[in-house]
């Protein structure tokens, strides 16, 4: 009975080593907090929006290197995440939407990429960034301000617009789920691996 | 998900009733294991566990060794190759020792397996589909069983289950085996609360509740605890 009670615990702990790929992972921590855990400044900025907002509900995330918080909710029907540094500086505006959706010049861009850099490919997800360029001679309160008001009105000929997927990709060296970035052209300015949960208590 | 404390009592209430129309033994198996996986590639990825089983028996049957048995040992190996958009094909191996403790009683049973399973996510709530083929090589006797089990897991705060979170797995497995006896079939619910430490440790431990020989006249219910510990890099 020794014996078996050794294998039984010396097995697992002596089976091959791992090869681990350096890549750049997506890894965030978001976690639902209430409306009086959100910096105030972060809520009088995103009050125009929720005049008009259902099902609002508040996040404080963390990226791996730094804490951010977020707001989402249904903006006149359109779903919105607005995300803010922990300084309460704006990060941008967040649209869930398809590909459908979107600009014919921006899908038939990031359609053009995916096809000419992966051999195969499937949308989860896609959302439409709206951010600003800073300008050094701006307060915090005016930019964000500036970046609500304009998205509000959809003057976005001074806001940049991203595209941010997360995809199942193959080909180009790489396999399985990544979130990429495009600018409104469609062109790829970002990719990186998008790491999940361990499926074992599924699968075994 | 904002599960409320009342709703989580009517569900578990709801899942442990059948306990109430249980009077035949055995009556509980706990089943503790240790798992560990490892990933050298994007596609290839292992998994290796140890486990027993565990037995109490609600009346005497167990003779003069009172109501408490150790039943079995075992180990297992699985290869899963990824394929593309979450689908999963694999293959394992099993030994199991059984009545270890029995030395004139002493069995075995050798395991194949073969899966194929695929996961969806419906926003970051994973849907697992797992259908497996096994062949029970025994010293007793051998069995092919086709199974299908359907996962669903969710977390307990939050939209997502992020490192130092619980969640919640619910999963029913459908269990259809045949041998040179009548075609016997298992149904096994389960619901299981887990621990998501990190991406390297997670706990998870659940009752699930079998009725084994549903199809026959003498469906038999038992209820298993089941705890694993899991480890992966």
């Amino acid at each position: 009975m020794i014996q078996i009670s050794k294998l039984f615990l010396l097995l697992p702990t002596l089976l091959v080593t791992t090869l681990c790929l350096a890549q750049d992972k997506k890894r965030e921590y978001e976690k639902r907090i209430a409306r009086n855990e959100i910096p105030e400044q972060v809520l009088s900025d995103v009050e125009p929006l929720l005049k008009d907002a259902d099902k609002v509900r508040y996040y404080k995330e963390y990226d791996g290197t730094q804490i951010s918080y977020e707001v989402k909710f249904l903006w006149k029907g359109r779903p919105l995440s607005v995300e803010f540094y922990e300084d309460g500086h704006i990060m941008d505006i967040e649209e869930l939407l398809s590909l459908s959706d979107i600009s014919r010049s921006a899908r038939s861009g990031i359609t053009k990429t995916l096809e000419n850099r992966f051999s195969r490919y499937r949308i989860e997800r896609l959302q439409r960034q709206y951010s600003a360029e800073e300008d050094e001679d701006e307060d915090e309160d005016e930019y964000n301000e500036e970046v609500i008001e304009e998205f509000m009105e959809d003057d976005t000929d001074d806001l940049i617009i991203r595209y941010e997927m997360i995809a199942q990709l193959k080909g180009d060296g790489i396999f399985g789920p990544y979130e990429l970035l495009f600018d409104k052209n469609g062109n790829l300015v970002n990719q990186r691996k998008v790491e999940r949960r361990s499926a074992d208590n599924v699968l075994y | 998900m904002c599960f409320t404390k009342k709703k989580l009592l009517f569900a578990l209430l709801l899942f442990f009733s059948p306990l109430l129309t249980l009077a035949q033994s055995p009556l509980l198996r706990w089943e503790p294991d240790l798992s560990y996986s490892w990933k050298p590639a994007d596609r290839w990825s292992f998994n290796t566990s140890a486990g027993g089983r565990n037995t109490w028996f609600s009346q005497q049957e167990n003779g003069p060794e009172g109501n408490y048995a150790w039943e079995h040992v075992e180990i297992r190996l699985f290869a899963t190759y990824s394929l593309f958009g979450d689908n999963r094909v694999g293959g394992g191996y099993q030994f199991r020792w059984r009545d270890p403790l029995e030395s004139d009683e002493f069995g075995y049973e050798h395991r194949t397996q073969q899966q194929f399973a695929f996961i969806s996510y419906t926003g970051t709530r994973r849907l697992s589909h797992r259908i497996r083929s096994e062949q029970r090589i025994r010293d007793i006797g051998f069995i092919q069983r086709f199974r299908y089990r359907l996962s669903y897991e969710f977390p307990l705060t939050g939209d997502q289950i992020d490192p130092g979170e619980k969640y919640l797995v619910l999963s029913n497995e459908v269990v259809y085996s045949i041998s040179d006896a009548p075609p016997e079939i298992d149904n096994r619910l389960y619901l299981g609360l887990g621990w998501f430490f990190n991406r390297q440790r997670q706990l998870e431990t659940g009752l699930q509740f079998r009725v084994e020989a549903y199809n026959t006249e003498t469906p038999e219910p038992i209820f298993h605890l089941n705890t694993t510990y899991f480890l992966s890099r």
